[in-house]
């Protein structure tokens, strides 16, 4: 058995309204830059970032997607089998939050039960001394299980946490077991109770994620 | 022959070595000419040869033209080949015609038009059914026209209380007003009740107010963000400020005139190379009519595109999705391997690169003088751009298969998204291998 983990990945997708600052806040994480005129982003972009959690190594595939509603339509195709979703708006602007309502209700009725979701408010540079007003949403996060993480793509604040955060959401096994009399290990998505993978012939288990209870086995 | 798997001439070492290998453009050993690796002769050969002798020498239409001053227009000056010095006179003679024959012009300029000559502008308002063929006409519509665009400035630049205080001064207020005005009391104007900013009808001026200084807040947003590393765009000097407004003003007459539309993130990357060109015309009456000029031929430009903006269109036959779909059928056609690999084995979907490709007519692709070469190509096309620009877009793929073929997923969605810089002319003469006999 060997001791380090397979490769696990994850399909992270950005959405929110237009200009409420998602290709900065990727661009941010993956390359750490930033310019204050990034260019309206028409198209989904696809990034990838290497990290490693908890000893495991995990790739994130990231999905920049166009902000303005005229490419709503074209959604679905970026979320529909996203692990993850970073919805973000603009700290500065009450409409930008309507939006991420609006992203949050279309999620849950068309993307994988499972999706994991973070909001990021984003723009946090632009408030003056730091006097955030962010309960209503900090309540509405609450509400769909998900945090608020207050973010400046500018600055950096709050950008790896945001993300890192999203990552360990994702609740995951890595299962041991045999494959044709070899030792095989895979990642497996937690969905069902545990017990189904116990079942299955695993000598050891190892987890991955932050919130987990383990069951009696 | 090219129905399925890969025409013979896709497997010339020409683009099979050039796309192999990292070098921004080898093929550059090939200036324009022809590979020849069919023995049949390619229908549209990017040479221009002489195409009628019976026709008269252009020698006394060069004169007035500087032709290697150095233009406003020429981004890349370098010293241009023999085969482009003659085009150039040949384009010059073409529109100097007392009436252009337009099919001559759109065959010399789809090869491309010389940049230091500064007729681009010109002939793109030729291609683009702007100026009549007729030269006579040519003063006549062009007042016109920009006559036309001045009323519509006046008639959407303006805001509502602006407008009822014009209202006012043409009507009633004049009457009334002047007579008692010696009584003391300041008139209170009648502002009907559908006309007030807290109107709830739907038919209240400022409530299309509101929902157009949305759309203008997001038009001034994107024109800001045009071309951030070109000063004739961005930056804080009075001619980008200049051309920003210019933008500005085209982009939201256009929404208000096209309420189905409005404005769609992109429409200041289509506007951008039209205006650039007509801003720089070397004559300066036109150059200053830019604006008005980059509008109409806006207008024409989209109204051949404009249901790949149109999000209710996205699912009809006409729309972004079926325009992608095109393209994919183009590469199955011809080359059945790199069309299963992309979409089949690595599941790279058109619509994750093509999208931007298609709606922004390549603008975002290559740098902005190789955008307006490809233009060149694309406006000169009878059938409209969107034929030509879906062959070119084939072309892109079918210049880098050798790196596809070798890509996983990743790799081949990093490579489409960020499009390697590559020789235009090239790029231009496959697109154009890719019509006529051999598509039959």
């Amino acid at each position: 058995m060997s001791s380090r983990p397979p490769n696990l990945t994850f399909k992270l997708v950005l959405l929110g309204d237009g200009r409420v600052g998602k290709t900065s806040l990727v661009l941010r994480y993956v390359n750490n830059v930033f310019s204050e005129k990034q260019e309206a982003t028409v198209q989904a972009f696809y990034l990838k970032k290497h990290l490693v959690i908890e000893g495991v190594p995990v790739t994130l595939s990231i999905w920049d997607t166009a902000g303005q509603e005229r490419f709503h339509a074209l959604g679905p195709i970026y979320y529909r089998d996203a692990d993850a979703a970073l919805l973000v708006y603009d700290i500065t602007d009450n409409d930008s939050f309507l939006r991420v309502r609006k992203w949050v209700k279309e999620l849950q009725q068309m993307a994988s039960k499972d999706i994991v979701m973070a909001i990021a408010a984003n723009k946090s540079d632009l408030v003056r001394s730091k006097k955030y007003d962010i309960q209503e949403a900090e309540s509405y996060a609450a509400t769909i299980g998900s945090k608020i993480f207050v973010t400046s793509a500018k600055s950096g604040t709050g950008v790896d946490e945001v993300f890192i955060d999203i990552t360990t959401h994702n609740r995951y096994v890595l299962l041991y077991t045999t494959h044709c009399g070899r030792p095989h290990t895979l990642w497996r998505p937690v969905k069902a109770s545990l017990e189904v993978y116990v079942s299955a012939s695993c000598s050891q288990i190892k987890m991955f994620g932050r919130i987990f209870v383990l069951p009696k086995i | 022959m090219g129905k399925k798997g890969v025409p013979e001439w896709l497997n010339s070492s020409l683009w099979s070595s050039s796309s192999a290998s990292a070098a921004p453009c080898p093929v550059d050993r090939f200036p324009r000419s022809p590979p020849a690796p069919k023995p049949e002769a390619p229908t549209r050969a990017p040479i221009p040869e002489p195409p009628q002798p019976s026709r008269p020498p252009p020698a006394p239409v060069e004169a007035p033209r500087p032709s290697s001053g150095t233009p406003p227009e020429d981004p890349s000056p370098s010293r241009l080949a023999q085969e482009e010095v003659s085009r150039q006179s040949q384009l010059l003679a073409e529109i100097s015609k007392k009436v252009v024959n337009i099919g001559e012009l759109r065959r010399l300029s789809s090869q491309g038009i010389p940049d230091g000559a500064g007729i681009r502008s010109t002939i793109w308002k030729l291609l683009l059914g702007y100026l009549p063929n007729d030269h006579e006409f040519w003063v006549q519509e062009l007042d016109r026209k920009r006559a036309q665009y001045k009323d519509f400035k006046e008639e959407f630049l303006v805001n509502p209380s602006e407008m009822a205080r014009k209202l006012e001064e043409s009507t009633g207020h004049k009457n009334g007003g002047m007579e008692s005005g010696g009584c003391g009391f300041l008139m209170r104007s009648e502002i009907t009740h559908d006309e007030h900013p807290l109107s709830l009808g739907k038919t209240s001026v400022w409530n299309q107010f509101f929902q157009d200084t949305e759309t203008i807040e997001q038009i001034d947003r994107d024109v800001k963000r045009t071309h951030p590393d070109m000063h004739f765009f961005s930056g804080d000097t009075s001619l980008a400020k200049s051309n920003q407004e210019a933008l500005r003003h085209i982009l939201i007459i256009f929404a208000k005139l096209n309420p189905g539309i409005r404005y769609v993130q992109g429409m200041n990357e289509v506007l951008a190379p039209l205006f650039y060109v007509f801003r720089n015309d070397p004559d300066q009456n036109n150059a200053a009519y830019a604006e008005a000029d980059a509008f109409f031929c806006f207008v024409e430009l989209l109204s051949g595109f404009r249901d790949n903006f149109c999000q209710k269109l996205d699912n009809s036959v006409v729309g972004i999705r079926s325009t992608i779909a095109k393209l994919s059928e183009l590469l199955k056609k011809h080359d059945g391997e790199l069309w299963r690999h992309l979409e089949i084995t690595t599941k790279v979907n058109p619509q994750f690169y093509a999208f931007r490709w298609i709606t922004l007519l390549l603008t975002q692709e290559f740098n902005f003088a190789d955008s307006l070469h490809i233009w060149d190509t694309l406006l000169s096309d009878p059938e409209g751009p969107q034929e030509t620009l879906l062959r070119v877009c084939c072309a892109m793929l079918i210049l880098v298969r050798r790196r596809l073929l070798a890509g996983d997923f990743t790799s081949n969605l990093k490579l489409l998204q960020n499009y390697p810089s590559t020789n235009i002319s090239h790029l231009l003469y496959v697109a154009n291998k890719l019509r006529g006999p051999s598509a039959g």
